[in-house]
């Protein structure tokens, strides 16, 4: 299967045995007590574990402190850093994907990367916890409502099926769809999109990964600056001097084409 | 920096024991007597916006077939 320089074969199937493990009621089983890696969206009618910003964002409207989902995530940040959003995350795949789509491609500006920080804080945090939880408005301007993955996975299958029972409807629908189709349109013409600009786990990933146990490293003496690395990084860092910081996503393509191996992963602290 | 990645993974695995062991929320209901929840417990809860807040104290919802029993808000 040839899937190009921005999604290697071993990362493509990495994403799909993600894509299984979150969307378990696909085999039959649900295990709604325990947080995916990644971002889920749990009201997916194939999910078969929680999303942790869904049970964070949840958490923080309710003052509550979730133990599990928290240790979860930086447990997982600790041990590989962002090695999910390279590999696991189902969306990342998705994302490749559509950006494979022949269009012209753009950059992003730098401060872009700055967006996803400023969701978690307000979105998954701040908000919730300030405003509290009230089921029967859509107008609370929290994560989930906005989150294009939820949106494409949980909200339009309910829509459509008809079994939301006039859950969304009016300015809260127009809002999700409006931000999904801002962000399909990007993740054609901009690579890994949602990843560099707004996802909030992603975030976290990358706030932990600098202590995490997983990482890639380059060698700056062996280097010899040919920028073959810059060219197939599908998160478009300066990857002599950003490899292994909160913006990179560990997916190796780097270390693949550098040709004397200046690039690697390192394991251990 | 090798001990500060120790450290933090001793204390996010320190986190991760007390959400599997101790994490409990004491969660009232109209229906059944007040409970305590625990970690997984309340992350199932959660995925499925099961609970509310009133006056400080977490309640379940208040009708059995509640909408929000079957379906998320999300």
């Amino acid at each position: 299967m040839k899937l190009g320089p921005y999604i290697g074969k071993k990362r493509f199937w990495w994403g799909l045995v993600g894509s299984s493990l979150v969307n378990l009621r696909l085999f039959g089983l649900s295990l709604k007590s325990v947080c995916g890696p990644g971002l889920n969206c749990h009201g997916c009618p194939l999910a078969g574990v929680s999303c942790p910003i869904g049970v964070m964002t949840f958490s923080a409207s309710v003052r509550t402190f979730p133990a599990l989902a928290v240790g979860t995530v930086l447990t997982i940040g600790a041990l590989a850093g962002r090695l999910v959003c390279g590999f696991l995350c189902p969306f990342g795949v998705l994302q490749e994907l559509l950006y494979r789509i022949p269009t012209r491609k753009f950059g992003l500006p730098n401060w872009t990367r700055y967006i996803k920080y400023a969701a978690l804080l307000l979105l998954v945090l701040a908000l919730p916890l300030l405003l509290g939880y009230e089921t029967s408005t859509e107008a609370r301007l929290y994560y989930c409502k906005v989150c294009p993955k939820g949106t494409l996975t949980a909200t339009l299958p309910y829509w459509f099926s008809g079994s939301a029972g006039g859950l969304f409807t009016g300015g809260g629908l127009a809002a999700r769809l409006a931000v999904l189709v801002v962000f399909l349109a990007l993740m054609v013409t901009v690579s890994r999109a949602f990843c560099r600009t707004f996802c909030p786990l992603g975030a976290i990933y990358g706030l932990v990964s600098r202590f995490a146990m997983t990482r890639v490293v380059i060698d700056n003496e062996i280097c010899t600056d040919c920028g073959a690395c810059d060219k197939v990084c599908p998160v478009e860092l300066d990857v002599r001097r950003e490899v292994g910081s909160a913006e990179c996503i560990a997916c190796g393509e780097c270390i693949k084409v550098c040709p004397v191996t200046a690039i690697s992963r390192k394991l251990g602290p | 920096m090798t001990a500060v990645r120790i450290a933090f993974l001793v204390a996010c695995l320190a986190l991760l024991a007390w959400g599997l062991l101790g994490e409990s929320h004491t969660v009232h209901s109209l229906l059944v007597p007040t409970r305590e929840m625990s970690g997984f417990e309340f992350s199932e809860a959660a995925a499925r916006d099961g609970l509310t807040l009133e006056k400080s104290k977490l309640f379940e919802p208040a009708k059995p077939g509640d909408p929000q029993e079957d379906i998320c808000y999300t």
